[in-house]
Parts: C-alpha cells; sequence; structure tokens
C-alpha cells in the first residue's frame, strides 16, 4: 500500500504545473550563469586574481567547467530550496486546502502511511532536482567550458584542486547537497502537516531556512554555539568537499546532522499528521 | 689524437676561466638564445593560495614572447620571467655599477647593482649577482613600481651554456588577500577568519628540463587564443 | 447484528462540545437516514466514523470489530462522501478514479474503471480533467469512487446539497438501485426531513450533539401528526366543510384557495375521502413535514 500510495504520489506531483516550475527554473538559472561565465567569465575570475596580478600570473583554463559547476551550486544552495519547497510544501496542506485529503484518509492506508508514501516522493523529487542540477551544471558546463583544475574561492584564499581529483569531490558534494535539499523538503513537509493551505509552509520554511542562514553568517559570538546547531550551517557542507585535506570528520558529522534533522522532521511530520482531525 | 685536444680543451677553459666575469659575458650568452621551449614543474608556497605542484611547457621567443601552456593552472611571477631578461639585453636601459664580491650559497659572486636610466621604468633597482667564475647570474633581486621586491636564485646545469636556468626560486610579497564577498559566499565560516599581515612572503620553485634551444617557434604561436 | 454500532459518542474541539452523547445503530440492508438540523453534530458524527477524526470518547464498532483497532480492514469495506467530492482538479476523471482504486485495498482493473464511469453517467468525459466538471458531474465521480471497490457500507454526507432538482433526483435514484441491485447498506445524512422520507428505511435524529430519536422511518412518522399544504378550487364549499367535520382543526389561508393544515394521525386517511365527496375540488394535497416541527414534537412528547 505504501508503495502504491507513493506511485498515487508521484503521478500528482508529475501531473502539476508547479513541479515543473522548479526544474524550469533551475535549467534557467543555470543556463544563464553558464552564459554569464561564457561572455564575461574572464572579469569575474579578474575579481579574484586581482589582488594577486601585480605579482603573479595566472596560466591554463582557470575559467573550466569545473570552477563553472562550482559556482553555480554556490549560488543555487540558497535558491534550489524555495523551488523544492513549492512542491514539497504543498504535499499534505494542499490535499488540505483542496479537499482531497478526505478522499485519501478514508482509504484503507494509514496515516502515518500518507506521510511516508509523500515523503518518499519529496525524496525522489529532491534527488531528481539535485541530479538535473548536477547535470548541468557539471556536463553542460564541461561541454562548453572543458575542463580543468578548480580553483576554489574561499573567503581566507584560494585551493587549486587538480582536475583529477575533482571527480569524486563533486560526488561526495551532490550528495551532501541532496541531503541538504532533503532537509528543507522534509522540514516543508513537517510545516504542511500543520497547516491547511500550503502557502504557509512554503513562506514560513522560507523564513526559516533565511532566518538561520542570517544567523549563521553573523560573526557574532552570542551566535557561536548556536550555529552548529542550525541545519543551514550544514546545508553548506557541499563547499568542504573541495577544501585540502579532506576534511573527512566535519563532512561526516554535518551528514549526521542533516540526517537527524530528516529524520527528526519525518517523525514531527508523522506524529502531527496521525493526531490531526481533518476538519477541511 | 684525443690527448690533443683534451689538453686543448683544459688550456682553453683555464684561459676562459682566468678572463674577468662580466656582465655583458652573461648577457652574451642568453643573447645567443633566440627561442626556447623547455618543460617545467612549479613549486609554489604562496600566502593566500594553495596550490599542488604543477606541469607546463614554456615557450620564450627573443626579445620577450613568452607563453606557458599546460593542462592545469600554474602560477608564476609577474616578474622575473621574460621581462629582466629583457631589460639586461639592453644596456642603455641602466647604469652599472660594480660592487663588492660576496658568497653565495658557497659561490663566490659580484654584486652589481642596475640603476634604470628612464625615470618611468617600472623596475626601480635591480641587483645582480654574477658568477666570479663564469658569466652566469646567482641572484637577482628586482625591486619595482608595482610589485615590490622580487628575489630570484638560479641554479644551472644542462643548458648553462646559454645562461637557461635549470632552476629558479623566486622570493615574492603577496598582499593582504581579500576576497569579493559576492564572489566566496561561505555560509559556512563558523570559524573567525585570522588576521592576516599587509603583506607576506612567498616562494615559487620552478625546475626547468628538456630545454630545446634555437629550433625556431613562429611568432602566431605567441598569440592569445 | 448492526454494522455499525455508535456508542455514546462524544468529540470536544477545545472546550466546544460537538458531539456529545450519539448513538445508533445501521443494520445490513438498510438506507439509514441521519438526520439533524446544521450545527447539529452530523458531519463531525461521520467524520469521526471514518476515522478523519479523533473521538473524545464513546464507541464506534463496524461489522463487531472496534474502528480504533480495525481502522484499516474496515475503511477498506466503506465507501463515502464527505461534505462534496472533492478531486484533484489538474487530472482527469479516469486518472483520479484509478489513483483511488490503487489504494482501495482491491485489485481494481482499468476496465472496472470504465465500467465504473459508465455506470455514473460520465462515459466519454473520462480523459476530461476534473477542473472542467459541474457541481453534478463531481457528484457523481463522488459515487463512481464510492462503489469502485464495491464496498459493503456506503456512507454519504449531505449527498444532494448544491445539486439542481435533476442531480438531486439522480442521486436520489442512485442510491435505490444501489440499495435494490446491489444490496449495499446505505448511510447518508441530511437536514431534510422530507429527503429521508423518501430513501430511508430507518434512521436517527441527533439535535446539538445528541440523539433525539432512532427507529423506523415510517414508524416514527406514523406517530407524528402531518402538515399538508391543501390547493383547492371552490374555497368556500372548502372552509365550510373543515368547520362542519373538523372544527378543532386549526386552518390557515395561504393563498387565495391554498390552505396550510395540521392533521393527526387519525384524521390522515380520512381526509381526502371526506374532501373528494363535498366537491370542494382538490387540486393538491401537498405533505409539508419540516425538521423543525418534527423535533418541537418530538422534544414536547
Amino acid at each position: 500500500m505504501l508503495w502504491k500510495n507513493t506511485q498515487n504520489e508521484l503521478i500528482k506531483i508529475t501531473s502539476k504545473i508547479r513541479s515543473y516550475i522548479g526544474i524550469g527554473a533551475l535549467t534557467v538559472l543555470i543556463l544563464l550563469v553558464i552564459f554569464a561565465m561564457q561572455a564575461d567569465g574572464k572579469t569575474y575570475i579578474g575579481f579574484v586574481t586581482s589582488t594577486f596580478e601585480q605579482t603573479l600570473t595566472f596560466n591554463g583554463n582557470i575559467l573550466n567547467g569545473n570552477l563553472i559547476a562550482f559556482i553555480i551550486m554556490q549560488m543555487l544552495i540558497v535558491h534550489v530550496p524555495l523551488l523544492i519547497v513549492l512542491v514539497t510544501g504543498d504535499l499534505l496542506s494542499g490535499e488540505l486546502a483542496s479537499g482531497t485529503i478526505r478522499m485519501l484518509a478514508t482509504k484503507p492506508i494509514s496515516r502515518t502511511g500518507i506521510v511516508l508514501s509523500k515523503w518518499f516522493a519529496a525524496t525522489i523529487y529532491t534527488l531528481i532536482m539535485t541530479l538535473w542540477m548536477g547535470f548541468l551544471s557539471l556536463f553542460v558546463a564541461h561541454w562548453i567550458f572543458g575542463t580543468g583544475d578548480l580553483m576554489v574561492l574561499n573567503p581566507d584564499g584560494l585551493l587549486i584542486l587538480p582536475s583529477d581529483d575533482l571527480l569524486w569531490r563533486f560526488g561526495i558534494s551532490m550528495v551532501l547537497a541532496f541531503l541538504a535539499l532533503w532537509t528543507v523538503a522534509t522540514l516543508s513537509l513537517a510545516f504542511s502537516a500543520f497547516a491547511k493551505n500550503s502557502v504557509g509552509p512554503i513562506v514560513i520554511t522560507m523564513a526559516v531556512i533565511i532566518l538561520f542562514t542570517i544567523i549563521g553568517t553573523l560573526d557574532v559570538t552570542v551566535f557561536d554555539d548556536l550555529k552548529f546547531y542550525l541545519f543551514t550551517t550544514h546545508m553548506a557542507t557541499w563547499r568542504i568537499v573541495f577544501e585540502d585535506p579532506f576534511p573527512t570528520e566535519d563532512i561526516l558529522i554535518s551528514a549526521l546532522v542533516l540526517l537527524g534533522h530528516v529524520v527528526g522532521l519525518l517523525l514531527l511530520a508523522i506524529y502531527r499528521f496521525n493526531r490531526k482531525d481533518i476538519n477541511a | 689524437m684525443k690527448i690533443v685536444s683534451l689538453v686543448f680543451l683544459l688550456l682553453m677553459f683555464h684561459l676562459v676561466n682566468a678572463q674577468t666575469v662580466t656582465l655583458q659575458g652573461a648577457i652574451d650568452r642568453i643573447n645567443t638564445v633566440k627561442d626556447y621551449k623547455a618543460d617545467v614543474q612549479v613549486k609554489a608556497a604562496i600566502p593566500f593560495i594553495k596550490i599542488p605542484i604543477t606541469k607546463a611547457k614554456v615557450y620564450f621567443k627573443a626579445k620577450n614572447k613568452f607563453k606557458v601552456v599546460s593542462d592545469n593552472i600554474v602560477i608564476l611571477p609577474k616578474q622575473g620571467m621574460s621581462d629582466l631578461n629583457e631589460f639586461l639585453v639592453n644596456p642603455k636601459r641602466y647604469t652599472q655599477v660594480p660592487g663588492e664580491y660576496k658568497m653565495l650559497n658557497g659561490l663566490k659572486t659580484q654584486l652589481i647593482t642596475l640603476l634604470p636610466s628612464d625615470e618611468n621604468s617600472e623596475i626601480i633597482l635591480a641587483k645582480v649577482y654574477l658568477s666570479a667564475k663564469e658569466p652566469l647570474i646567482y641572484r637577482t633581486v628586482l625591486t619595482t613600481k608595482s610589485s615590490g621586491t622580487v628575489t630570484i636564485d638560479y641554479e644551472y646545469a644542462e643548458s648553462k651554456a646559454f645562461g637557461l636556468p635549470s632552476k629558479m626560486t623566486f622570493y615574492i610579497d603577496v598582499r593582504k588577500f581579500k576576497m569579493p564577498k559576492s564572489v566566496a559566499a561561505n555560509i559556512r565560516s563558523t570559524e573567525k577568519q585570522r588576521k592576516t599581515e599587509e603583506n607576506q612572503k612567498g616562494s615559487i620553485v620552478i625546475y626547468f628540463s628538456n630545454y630545446q634551444v634555437n629550433k625556431g617557434i613562429s611568432d602566431s604561436f605567441f598569440k592569445e587564443d | 447484528m448492526g454494522l455499525i454500532e455508535v456508542k455514546h459518542l462524544s468529540k470536544n474541539f477545545g472546550s466546544f462540545n460537538a458531539v456529545k452523547d450519539v448513538s445508533f445503530q445501521v443494520n445490513e440492508g438498510d438506507v439509514f437516514g441521519f438526520l439533524g438540523p446544521n450545527g447539529a453534530g452530523k458531519s463531525t458524527t461521520i467524520r469521526c466514523l471514518l476515522s478523519l477524526i479523533r473521538p473524545s470518547g464513546g464507541e464506534i464498532k463496524f461489522f463487531n470489530k472496534s474502528l480504533a483497532s480495525h481502522r484499516l480492514e474496515v475503511l477498506a469495506k466503506i465507501g463515502c462522501i464527505i461534505e462534496k467530492p472533492d478531486f484533484y482538479k489538474y487530472l482527469s476523471a479516469q486518472k483520479n478514479l484509478e489513483l483511488f482504486a490503487r489504494i482501495s485495498g482491491k485489485n481494481i482493473e482499468k476496465k472496472q474503471v470504465l465500467e465504473m464511469l459508465d455506470f455514473v453517467g460520465l462515459a466519454g468525459r473520462e480523459k476530461d480533467k476534473v477542473s472542467g466538471f459541474s457541481h453534478g458531474m463531481k457528484q457523481r465521480l463522488g459515487i463512481a469512487q464510492t462503489l469502485l471497490h464495491d464496498p459493503e457500507i456506503i456512507i454519504l454526507d449531505e449527498p444532494t446539497t448544491g445539486l439542481d432538482p435533476q442531480g438531486i433526483i439522480d442521486v436520489r435514484n442512485l442510491i435505490l438501485r444501489l440499495k435494490n441491485e446491489r444490496n449495499k447498506t446505505i448511510m447518508l445524512s441530511s437536514h431534510q426531513l422530507s429527503e429521508i422520507e423518501i430513501i430511508a428505511n430507518r434512521m436517527v435524529i441527533i439535535n446539538q450533539g445528541k440523539t433525539i430519536v432512532e427507529g423506523g422511518v415510517q414508524e416514527l412518522l406514523d406517530k407524528q401528526s402531518l402538515n399538508v399544504e391543501i390547493t383547492v378550487d371552490r374555497p368556500e364549499v372548502f372552509e365550510a366543510l373543515m368547520a362542519d367535520k373538523y372544527p378543532l382543526l386549526p386552518v390557515h389561508r395561504l393563498y387565495h384557495s391554498t390552505y396550510y393544515i395540521t392533521l393527526e394521525t387519525e384524521e390522515r386517511n380520512q381526509l381526502t375521502e371526506v374532501m373528494v365527496a363535498s366537491g370542494c375540488g382538490v387540486r393538491s394535497i401537498v405533505p409539508k413535514r419540516s425538521l423543525e416541527d418534527f423535533f418541537i414534537k418530538i422534544i414536547s412528547s
């Protein structure tokens, strides 16, 4: 029954226009970045190397597919969650708003089963979005810009990683980006279990992400201890995959924190939905 | 016959050695190089930049055409590669002030200070440590308007006859690094960034091998891609 | 044995007691009317029956099994429409039914889905998106969804609300067909006594969250007085007749030749004959049974 309802949820997702808004917007965003980089990428690189340009010269293909993919991921990690919650924030609350929840909840499937099947569908949608982002940013960028060493732009300096050391890093960063987006999707699903319309969970999820991100970036000592517990801090862990030496422990901790959030939020959604009176 | 030849060579070597080494001698060697191509390995230890050892091919054509070809990102010093040679081979651009002899890594060298004749020259001051034994430069200290001071140490092997080094070590000043925030948005910056001094010292070591000298390289090769 | 047994059901929303004490029993083969004025607690009770709402107290049993502990087993044998049938508007009628069929607990073929659409008169519209359907069409699609998995019990919450007269007739006929042709047990809620009177054999009436009365429809109605609207050709003859034969009956003249009369049980059968014999020219006798009146009578008795 769980799998059958997951199938249903996937049919619903694929039949809704809003599901394609995310993929369409993602595609446009990535192609825009690629176009912008093709048109004016050298100026962008100039911003980075200007500090050194009086002393050093940078030779080789700096503006390559790997750097473009890295820049795209850096830019999109803030925006892709919005595109994902457009769909996942609507999964439960949308049914409440439209009244279809009455039909669904009177079928021989448990409330837990309903939440789980929606969560599975959300997971698959998030996975597709992540893979699409990876495909566009990595493969299309490589196709246009070619390969080369990656110049990682860190606030405290540059790290150049050899091109043959990158594919596995991109692989792990995609896994971590997926974990981050999965957390956001599950968060919106949890909010969705509390709401009666889909606007609320979408707006609240984005507000939480923005608030946590701001707290995370504020250089105020008061928040230092808090930062570790904010999932947004760990949402950017995909980036430290491109550090040298490879910070295995930090990555594992962040992955566990994100997974913990996913499990915790899913349990919250299940608990809430099981106790919910459907008056709609 | 072979023995006669050997004795002749030794005699010649002694005679050459006995001659006073001048900067012009070094310049003459440099001037014999119309072009060259070489494999390089670059090992950079620059503050704010972490880069693995990279390989590249470098191409040079007199007077000042220089090109680096590599699949990797290669960081080279801006001053001291081809521009120094261009400066040296044109004696009208500076006045030589011969200085005292100094020991440099166990080698006797003479310090020659070059004062640019042109006030607008990028190079403000150049100090050249010339071997007392043969016309080869073992250290230059370049002070430029824009890049501060760059010290270059040279080692020679197979292509010393052309005055081409097998190893160059650059000691450079790197200005304080500041990444534009829009470029390196890192929402994970939980640690305080360490304060850096205004300028820090860095070094770049370039190992040259497989020199191919005066084989001819067309001008078009040096045009920007 | 009661297929549905509800005992002392209660449901509180915070300090508001929506259902205080509702008990009834639906037997196999019943068309059971669940009657009550708006706000009586009908919807809340039905939602409790379908486990959309958790009851605060009492007991619900289906097939002699507790709903709380056999929820999925019970729901697999129930078809329902709550309030109004809402579908995924962006999907076609057929896709909607296929979706619900997949989670109905039974293996339902595509052919059966199409047959069901045909049964409710939606053949030819199966590929159309539900967003373009009228309320009546949605109601029929809702009934198709209800019947798809061949449930033993059908629960319909105000099934004729919002329908046009033809739609109301269609739904009533469909309910009767379900009872007669498919032998289903049907429970339907309504706030209109006349509707229940037409199609139900048993009923319960609730008010303010409490059961008022339960029993056979005819049995209950027969005990009560009946309001009728009588229109005649010759009012003066009719008035004279009433004054002569039924001087104690209150007769209200509504229009020129239309009267409103409350008849006790024993007077009902004779009146028509007496009127015809009097030559007052009976044009119509329309029973006007209002739930409110019925309540007043029951409560006062």
